[in-house]
């Protein structure tokens, strides 16, 4: 039996959500992601026209951005719900280094309407997971709250026991573009290959940035033989 | 499925929280079998069943209703087991529960009783007395102290008494005060009729704590000492009672008291202080957590988990598990949990006064205390936000405290202003000097020095505020109607109004005058009716009266030594039945039982008028009654013989005696015979108020009574020597009252009571059935008295 609904319901009411996330007004009464309308109406989201294969937001029309026609990416196809501003990197600061894990709820609610209307088929979602000693010294993995929240919405199971970091990375904030793929050499392992075989993949992750890490994420697992793997995040840098 | 996830309803746990209340309240006022409660229940709960999903909220609603009910239903089912010895001498024997209460003059203790010895056979009853150890002999230096401690098993050996229910109309109700704690039976004894059985186990839970307390309390009283000691005792530990009634009463008035209760601000203090340890020792999350949790739970017992206590220290818990769950906790959701998990446990908390103020001012600070600190900007943020949190508590607050205490204090804001932060401080210092004094103790006398000085300085600050001109104001209590409307307007004002008011000004506004029309409406179709109170004053007169047209008059005021009755009997029955003004106040002669209680009525009501026949003998009292009238410059009627004032519309008061040359001819060296005797009429009903007066003036009034009264006063306390049979004859009353209390005079004497008997009369009794109220509306007297009640409907 699962306890979830009935916990988080139980939670609700004793931490309800009565001020906006962002501002601190108080929030409508229909509001339903915890901001208020006048937030949710100045939070950067994604609009067209965005690359057709990472998601990220595009000046002009075309088919892919600089990026991806440069390099090319090992998922099948990205997605973001907002760009990555000062707002949004604000609340996922909040929410990575401050503690405040029920701002997942916010941030998986827009990523799980995205995914909605994507109309990917999965099979599976893996939150991309943090080295054990990250997980010990953060207490949690931001990923997998997001990943076991757009799990329950879509009602796909949700493993973090398939993909392991295995090297504890250094952080890649400040890096370059080569520099980043360079860290993260090697960093996963799919610990239960036969788990994914013929699976359609959703990775999950808060920030989307030149993409190496889910890019990394994406190789193991097609090397186990995953059949297509999506990735969905929260945020997206845009490039300058 | 889908939708359902977003439950972002603001606040559900109000709606659940007030049907709760409503539960109890309903059920303590209109109490039914909890069998039929039970009944109830399963009915919603099978209709439930077969309504539409849509009626789900509504019928959960209704059955938490139903279980408060069913809480107060068990709570108020328990009987005393000891009720049928009630007034027997009796043995009991038990453990000491909680800490001993050392107060002034005597020690009281909560005995938990094993066995109970009556005459000669013993029962194994188990209930819960308190008990008063008085020292065996008088004086000043008897020493009161705590012989015994928490879980010692002693003797006693008393008379068992079911305490008194409220005396006077909205007076104090000891029984169910003590009932909310499981008491219900006391005792009095002197120390030589308590005996020592056995200590208890040293490892009870009990046993720790009051270890810990008494070690803490001694750390205080050796570093400190003194009053400052005391009120450290008070503040940190919860041992109110060792703050004088006098220095109390300061706080009162000043609007101080919160802070002599264990609330927010020290579990506040405690949290910070933990946060920095764990900080320091380098604790993982959650063993940081277990152990924060471990510390308010102990400190909310050692402090004899009073509801403010519980309840700050219930929403700290809630708000560390928010912060383990990474859920951001709201203050007013959290106290609205709090409250509901409380009154699950301790439902009859909700009629705690400690409790309703102690919500009420963390409610309100939710929703004041933001804005009041955006304005307070400029100074520092610590001393700012414990300002905003005092002066918007008081905000909160202050329709119920008005309603309590009869109180408006204009220097509260001030005397908060300064003591909040001030406070801050000594209550931080306190927490760090238990500490260090069970460790170093010399060292904890020279870091006490500050701590001492600045709680002094709080007290000097306190008794400076309380005697400046206009500190307080008494005021009448606001009907319940009144509150309500008090607390919408409060509501309105708030950021948190309800969602379709969009104009507060507007709002407001309305609700004054609705407010107003209720009061219009409510005044013109109330009854017309005289009512007289004869109040229980113990051993002496008082009555008060209000004639069909509102005005009020007040006959005596009582006095006993000792008991300061006009402040603790007759101001709070005015002013908490809503008088704050008189329009004459009669003295029937200068006795003090008659006349002691009157001086701070005097002093602290409006008073258009003072009635006397001035007495011969000028007692201190009356010196300083009439010192009183004339300073404040209330018009001063010598009554005399043959007078009749027109006091009310359609109501007369007849002076029958004395003058000059009938008093000059029956004074005998005793001032009871100058009592003034006086005649209400009103209508067809008419009440003879006779003083004190003896047999030589009632056979005077026999031959001259040109007319009976339905309503005799009983003279002198129903005393053997007034009375008569003639003058009973010639009154020929069909009730009397007599208004006495513990006496040594032996009133009212069997002869009197005798006489009245003999004559049918009926007697009322103050010392017997507490305060008498008649009342007469279309030829009809209704007499209710406050204990045993009976009505009387007599045809005049």
């Amino acid at each position: 039996m699962n306890l979830r609904p009935l916990l988080d319901a139980v939670l609700d009411f004793v931490y309800p959500h009565i001020y906006c996330v962002c501002c601190g007004r108080l929030l409508e009464k229909k509001a339903v992601h915890g901001l208020c309308s006048n937030c949710c109406e100045s939070m950067p989201f994604v609009h067209e026209p965005k690359c057709s294969l990472c998601g990220r937001p595009m000046e002009t029309v075309q088919e892919l951005c600089r990026d991806c026609k440069l390099y090319g990416h090992d998922y099948n196809k990205a997605l973001s719900a907002f760009e990555y501003s000062i707002t949004v990197r604000e609340l996922i600061h909040r929410y990575k280094y401050y503690g405040e894990y029920s701002l997942s709820r916010t941030f998986a609610f827009f990523m799980s309407e995205l995914l909605e209307k994507s109309g990917w088929e999965i099979d599976y979602i893996i939150p991309v997971p943090l080295h054990k000693n990250r997980l010990k010294s953060r207490g949690f993995n931001q990923a997998a709250l997001l990943g076991d929240y757009i799990s329950y919405r879509h009602k796909i199971p949700c493993l973090d026991n398939i993909l392991v970091r295995t090297v504890d990375t250094k952080s890649q904030t400040g890096f370059n573009r080569e520099k980043r793929a360079l860290n993260l050499m090697n960093a996963f392992m799919v610990v239960r290959p036969d788990a994914v075989k013929g699976r359609n993949i959703l990775l999950i992750d808060d920030v989307y940035t030149t993409g190496a890490t889910v890019d990394s994420c994406s190789r193991e697992l097609h090397k186990s033989g995953a059949e297509n793997v999506y990735v969905l995040t929260f945020a997206i840098a845009v490039l300058t | 499925m889908k939708g359902k996830y977003e439950i972002w309803v603001r606040r559900p746990v109000l709606w659940f929280l007030a049907a709760y209340i409503a539960g109890l309240i309903i059920y303590n006022y209109m109490p039914a079998k909890p069998v039929y409660l039970m009944l109830l229940m399963s009915a919603v709960l099978s209709a439930g069943f077969f309504l539409r999903k849509r009626a789900l909220f509504p019928i959960l609603l209704i059955l938490i209703m139903l279980l408060g009910s069913l809480r107060v239903s068990l709570f108020l089912q328990r009987v005393n087991p000891l009720g049928p010895y009630n007034g027997l001498e009796v043995s009991l024997q038990g453990e000491i529960k909680g800490a001993p209460q050392v107060e002034k003059d005597r020690v009281i203790y909560v005995l938990q009783t094993a066995a109970v010895k009556i005459g000669e056979s013993v029962y194994p009853i188990k209930t819960n007395v308190k008990v008063s150890v008085y020292p065996n002999t008088y004086g000043p230096n008897s020493g009161v102290r705590a012989v015994y401690g928490t879980g010692d098993f002693i003797q006693v050996n008393g008379t068992i008494k079911e305490p008194d229910g409220p005396r006077n109309p909205k007076g104090f109700d000891y029984k169910s005060y003590l009932a909310r704690r499981s008491i219900f039976s006391i005792m009095s004894v002197k120390e030589q009729n308590v005996i020592f059985i056995r200590s208890g186990s040293k490892l009870s839970p009990e046993r720790i704590l009051a270890s810990v307390r008494d070690r803490a309390s001694s750390v205080l009283e050796q570093a400190v000492g003194g009053s400052e000691g005391n009120f450290l005792k008070a503040v940190i530990l919860g041992q109110r009672w060792l703050i004088e009634p006098e220095t109390e009463d300061d706080f009162t008035r000043t609007g101080l008291a919160h802070i002599l209760a264990v609330s927010g601000l020290h579990v506040g203090y405690l949290v910070m202080l933990l946060s920095l340890i764990q900080s320091m020792l380098k604790l993982r999350k959650g063993a940081a957590m277990l152990l924060q949790a471990a510390v308010l739970l102990f400190y909310c017992f050692l402090t004899g988990a009073s509801p403010s206590a519980t309840r700050a220290v219930v929403m700290a818990l809630i708000y560390l598990a928010g912060k383990a769950l990474g859920r951001k906790s709201d203050i007013i959701n959290n106290a609205g949990t709090a409250a509901f998990l409380i009154l699950l446990f301790r439902p009859m908390d909700i009629f705690e006064l400690s409790f309703q103020l102690s919500f009420l001012a963390v409610c309100s600070i939710g929703l004041f205390a933001e804005p009041i600190q955006n304005v307070l900007r400029f100074m520092p943020k610590k001393v700012a936000s414990l300002i905003a949190a005092g002066l918007s508590a008081q905000l909160g607050t202050l329709p119920l405290t008005i309603y309590y205490f009869n109180l408006i204090s204009p220097v509260s804001i001030l005397a908060n202003l300064v003591v909040l932060p001030v406070l801050g401080i000594v209550t931080a210092g306190g927490f760090l000097l238990i500490p260090l004094g069970m460790a170093l103790p010399v060292t904890a006398v020279y870091a006490a020095i500050p701590i001492r000085l600045l709680s002094s300085l709080i007290l000097l600050v306190t008794e400076f505020a309380a005697d400046l001109p206009n500190a307080y104001i008494r005021v009448a209590s606001p009907s319940v109607f009144t509150l309500v409307i008090a607390f919408l307007l409060i509501w309105m004002i708030s950021r948190e109004r309800p969602g379709f008011i969009r104009r507060p000004s507007i709002a407001c506004i309305a609700l004054i005058v609705l407010f107003l029309a209720v009061q219009l409406v409510a005044d013109l179709t109330a009854p017309r009716e005289l009512k007289l109170v004869f109040l229980d004053v113990g051993q002496g007169d008082c009555c008060f009266i209000q004639t069909p047209d509102r005005k009020n008059i007040l006959i005596d005021g009582g006095g006993q030594a000792g008991v300061d009755t006009g402040e603790k009997v007759l101001l709070p029955f005015l002013l908490k039945n809503g008088i704050s003004a008189l329009d004459l106040v009669i003295m029937s002669h200068g006795h003090d039982d008659h006349i002691s209680g009157l001086q701070p009525v005097l002093k602290q009501l409006r008073t258009k008028a003072f009635m006397e026949y001035p007495p011969l003998e000028k007692t201190p009292a009356y010196q300083e009654l009439i010192h009183t009238v004339r300073e404040k410059g209330i018009r001063v009627i010598s009554a005399a013989r043959g007078q009749t004032y027109r006091v009310g519309n359609e109501t007369w008061l007849h002076v029958l005696y004395p003058d000059d040359s009938s008093a000059h001819a029956l004074y005998q060296g005793n001032e009871n015979n100058l009592s003034l005797v006086l005649l209400l009429e009103c209508g067809d009903a008419s009440v003879l108020f006779t003083g004190d007066i003896e047999k030589g003036v009632e056979y005077y009034l026999t031959g001259r009574m040109k007319r009976t009264a339905s309503v005799l006063k009983v003279p002198h306390h129903g005393s053997s020597t007034s009375s008569t049979e003639a003058f009973l004859d010639a009154v020929s009353p069909q009730a009397a009252i007599i208004q006495s209390g513990i006496n040594l005079f032996g009133h009212p004497h069997p002869q009197t009571l005798d006489r009245l008997k003999e004559r049918n009369i009926e007697v009322y009794r103050n010392d017997l059935q507490g305060a008498v109220t008649l009342k007469f509306r279309d030829g009809k007297w209704y007499i209710q008295t406050m204990m045993n009640n009976t009505n009387l409907d007599n045809d005049n």
